[in-house]
């Protein structure tokens, strides 16, 4: 395999008359050196701090009072954070189904045979462009108790008796996890709309001259076809739910009583109103680890993809 | 007759759209409905506004700091989108031209950037920010906001930059340029489009980003509008017309740069890097 990629850059080369590519290592060095510095100093510098960090007792602005192993690590396994990792599970395991039925569904449909068709793209895609901060705040409104227009809809269609709260104790996670599949609706729509332009036309003509019907069709033909851009979407949106901070944190806080607060909710908690930075670090070296795993098998997947 | 059918089946399909569309724009809806609503009166919802009442928008601009926070919004993403660009042009031209030891390492670096959370990183990005004495400041930001926008920026133009031939280097090189010469005289202007679609998508990214400023910025003078915003809401009783009002003007710049962009985007070219 190397000896073949190999004979390939040789011939590459003999073509491209190699005096002419001066290709010196330092040269390649300064094109990279700026983000190099960059990317080291605000990604990779303190990812390695964060592991630092999480061995001492270490009060946010008071700095190190002293090395504690790994007390902090011990301290994880308290109900109180366990319960932390528990919902962050349920929050990302929660949207990802529906995400991807209801996505494929609407993809379908949206890319149905009809007049106008772009501009339904367009729309539906829009709720993707807004800040999730602000998201939080729209549709914080929209479930308002009194005033909100879920409420009024729901009721006036019969689906209720009278107004509810949706953010109960009981309820809230539900209506955090309901917000995070509209917000990412309009972006699984339209992967499995590019997906859906992919598969080949010749495909369905077969399936006519059989006799096949459209349910058939989906299963038959749609759903195989659309089966890796399914499992990367899904992976995707399973890393972008872990590291869900906007959304949740406008909407509710993490509360009420901490039912909604997921691990970068709990890191802010921790680090910036209880001041406890090494608790708060040893929290984000965990969620460093299963991010990384979800990344590795993501990038495996698609690297199989693009060979 | 088959005609007729072919019209109903059409009128369905169109319905149908129609119908998730008004699903998914329902919360922007609900918002705008309250954002012409006269403030201090009954905000019991109805489908349709009773009347259009404008005075909302002026009287957020004019009486509140948003204005300002807007600006600011504005300028920490254009400004991070100007260092993202003079960073990441040289390093997507050396990917993409270059070929050497490092380079899976650092693109797979580029990309687990994009699937970090910044939560994660934040005690130490803090206490970096402390260290320097640029906490409350706008360069804190700007050069924060710029480095989570880098490995985009990097990811999208080397896209580019790959599209366009290596002869043509070449033939700039045979013809006296040096090397940077050649980037700036032949491939930058070539790629112009492709540069400019990033920048719209480096500065959507950097102006969405409202964490940083949350835990970096003091004073309410310098939130950008994203965080204004999330405090106006946050007041023990927020006057919600207003707040529906700044909170549909604050959405106004990456909603508008996503519908100028949007040949690009809907191309599903590498929507599969898109960051949410």
């Amino acid at each position: 395999m190397k000896m073949k990629s190999k004979n390939h850059f040789t011939k590459l080369f003999s073509k491209l008359n190699l005096k002419k590519l001066d290709f010196n290592p330092v040269e390649i060095f300064l094109y990279l050196l700026p983000s190099i510095i960059l990317i080291g100093i605000v990604f990779i510098l303190p990812i390695f701090d964060t592991f630092r960090f999480s061995l001492y007792d270490m009060h946010t602005i008071g700095g190190v009072r002293g090395f504690v192993g790994l007390n902090n690590y011990k301290s994880l396994l308290t109900p109180e954070l366990l319960a932390t990792f528990w919902r962050t599970i349920v929050y990302v395991i929660g949207s990802l189904p529906l995400t991807i039925i209801l996505g494929l569904l609407m993809a379908v449909i949206l890319n149905l045979d009809y007049p106008g068709k772009r501009i339904f793209w367009l729309l539906a895609f829009i709720p993707w462009a807004i800040p999730h901060s602000i998201s939080a705040i729209l549709c914080r409104w929209l479930i308002h108790p009194e005033f909100g227009l879920l409420n009024y809809i729901l009721v006036s269609v019969g689906i209720l008796e009278k107004p509810m709260s949706f953010l109960t104790v009981d309820l809230a996670m539900v209506t955090n996890i309901g917000v995070r599949i509209w917000k990412n609706l309009p972006f699984a729509i339209l992967i499995f709309i590019a997906g859906l332009q992919a598969i080949p036309k010749e495909l369905y003509d077969a399936a006519d001259i059989d006799g096949a019907k459209g349910v058939q069709k989906l299963i038959y033909i749609t759903l195989p076809s659309l089966r890796n851009v399914i499992m990367t979407t899904s992976l995707l949106l399973g890393i972008w739910g872990f590291v869900t901070f906007d959304l949740i944190w406008v909407l509710t806080q993490g509360g009420p009583l901490h039912t909604t607060e997921i691990i970068p909710l709990t890191i802010y908690r921790l680090a910036f109103q209880q001041y406890n930075a090494g608790l708060a670090s040893a929290v984000a070296v965990v969620s460093l680890f299963v991010i990384l795993g979800i990344s590795i098998v993501y990038f495996k997947m698609t690297a199989e993809k693009d060979n | 007759m088959i005609n007729l059918i072919r019209i109903r089946k059409k009128l369905l399909f169109l319905t149908l759209s129609g119908l998730i569309v008004i699903i998914l724009l329902l919360p922007i809806y609900a918002g705008f409905l309250t954002s012409v609503s006269p403030p201090g009166m009954d905000l019991s919802p109805s489908i349709i506004p009773q009347k259009i009442y404008l005075q909302n928008y002026i009287d957020v601009w004019d009486k509140t700091n948003l204005a300002r926070n807007m600006l600011n919004g504005i300028f920490y993403a254009s400004m991070s989108t100007a260092i993202v660009l003079a960073v990441s042009i040289p390093s997507a031209y050396a990917i993409s031209r270059f070929r050497f030891k490092a380079k899976g390492l650092f693109l797979f670096i580029i990309l687990s950037t994009q699937m970090l959370s910044v939560a994660t990183i934040i005690v130490p990005l803090f206490l970096l920010v402390i260290n320097m004495n640029l906490f409350d400041t706008y360069t804190a930001v700007i050069i924060i906001n710029a480095a989570l926008s880098t490995p985009l920026g990097i990811w999208y133009i080397r896209a580019y930059f790959d599209t366009v031939p290596k002869e043509l280097d070449e033939a700039g090189m045979v013809d006296g340029c040096n090397r940077v010469q050649a980037i700036y005289k032949i491939i930058l202007p070539i790629c112009a489009p492709g540069l400019v679609t990033s920048a719209i998508i480096i500065f959507t990214n950097s102006y969405k980003i409202f964490f940083i400023p949350l835990v970096l910025l003091f004073s309410a003078k310098k939130y950008p509008a994203l965080v204004s915003v999330y405090t106006l809401a946050n007041e023990l009783a927020p006057s919600w017309p207003m707040v529906m009002a700044s909170a549909i003007i604050t959405m106004l710049p990456p909603v508008i740069l996503f519908l100028l962009a949007r040949g690009f985007l809907t191309s599903g070219h590498m929507a599969g890097s898109l960051k949410g």
